[in-house]
């Protein structure tokens, strides 16, 4: 706020002194003489205050916008500070960044109504990932170790042959068998991933001796919505057959994949 | 099926642009290069603003 003396005012009064001093001159002692002291006394204390409040509003704006510098200058060094740690975190735990999807495999255990997971059903052919043991805190999947060794996340192998090892699938039955695309936050491991998305883009799956192979993402939700469709596949009789069938197929969609990835990320 | 020990995190990002090269420098780098150093005009004062 920019305050300064009324100038009008100030010619009003000084014209106005003039004319009583020439009366004093004229006329000796003057009446209201004593009223014009105590007023001449009161202005000149408070021009005086306000002179001191005026210079110290001075030196608080002048430290203000000294403030506001630093404050600047300090913000751009913390910026840099902020990116450097983040630079070092990157390259200290090596992550990466993909425009495009980690390819993983995953199995199911068929029934008639879903096709269900080690720890969950699916009922479509996206999955979002939750942590079962320490709720949907921080970035998911975990990665340090608050949700125990592996942590949450949606599974994925890098291989079909320790699934089929590992789960013993020859001893399950009716099994499924996807090429999964996994995205956002993606864990890697020594032989499998963890990840925040997982959608399925290709699908083996046997029922009853029927196989269906599929890469078709409305068939893929469709037989995650009703495994029974399996069943107007062909019979394949031979479990290990069915097996092959489904491994020689989503490795080769997997190798598609792969394929369209690359072409596409060299345009 | 235990699927290892963890290896590195990598962040899947589709349908974004690709990120600038990620920088190795660090802040120790900015003290040799003039050009950057400039840029932020060290040294800087970074005690608490005296009381007035």
């Amino acid at each position: 706020m920019d305050l300064a003396f009324d100038t009008d005012n100030a010619q009003r009064l000084a014209e106005l002194r003039e004319v009583v001093r020439r009366y004093q001159d004229r006329y000796g002692e003057l009446e209201g003489m004593v009223d014009l002291a105590k007023a001449n006394s009161a202005l000149a204390s408070r021009r005086r205050r306000f002179d001191h409040l005026a210079a110290e509003h001075q030196r608080i704006q002048k430290e203000m916008r000294s403030m506001a510098s630093e404050v600047e200058r300090i913000e751009r060094w913390m910026e840099f500070c902020l990116e450097d740690v983040v630079t070092r975190t990157r390259e200290k735990h090596a992550e990466g960044w993909s425009p495009t999807p980690v390819l993983g495999y995953r199995l199911w255990a068929v029934g008639a109504q879903c096709l269900h997971g080690v720890k969950m059903a699916w009922s479509s052919r996206k999955m979002t990932a939750t942590c079962l043991s320490r709720g949907d805190q921080g970035e998911i999947p975990h990665t340090d170790g608050r949700c125990g060794r592996l942590g949450c996340g949606v599974y994925a192998a890098k291989s079909v042959d320790p699934l089929y090892r590992g789960f013993d699938v020859a001893g399950i039955g009716d099994v499924a068998l996807g090429l999964v695309a996994l995205t956002g936050k993606v864990v890697e491991h020594d032989s499998g991933y963890r990840a925040a998305e997982a959608e399925v883009i290709a699908l083996g799956a046997c029922f009853g001796n029927h196989v269906l192979l599929t890469a078709d993402p409305d068939l893929v939700d469709a037989v995650i919505a009703d495994p029974t469709l399996i069943k107007n596949e062909p019979r394949i009789e031979v479990n290990r057959q069915r097996l092959l069938e489904m491994e020689t197929f989503v490795e080769l969609e997997a190798r598609r994949a792969r394929q369209w990835i690359s072409g596409t990320s060299s345009e | 099926m235990d699927i290892g020990n963890q290896q590195r995190v990598i962040i899947v990002e589709q349908d974004t642009a690709i990120p600038e090269e990620r920088s190795s420098s660090t802040v120790s780098d900015v003290d040799v290069d003039l050009e950057t150093a400039a840029a932020w005009p060290l040294p800087l004062d970074l005690d608490p603003a005296p009381a007035s």
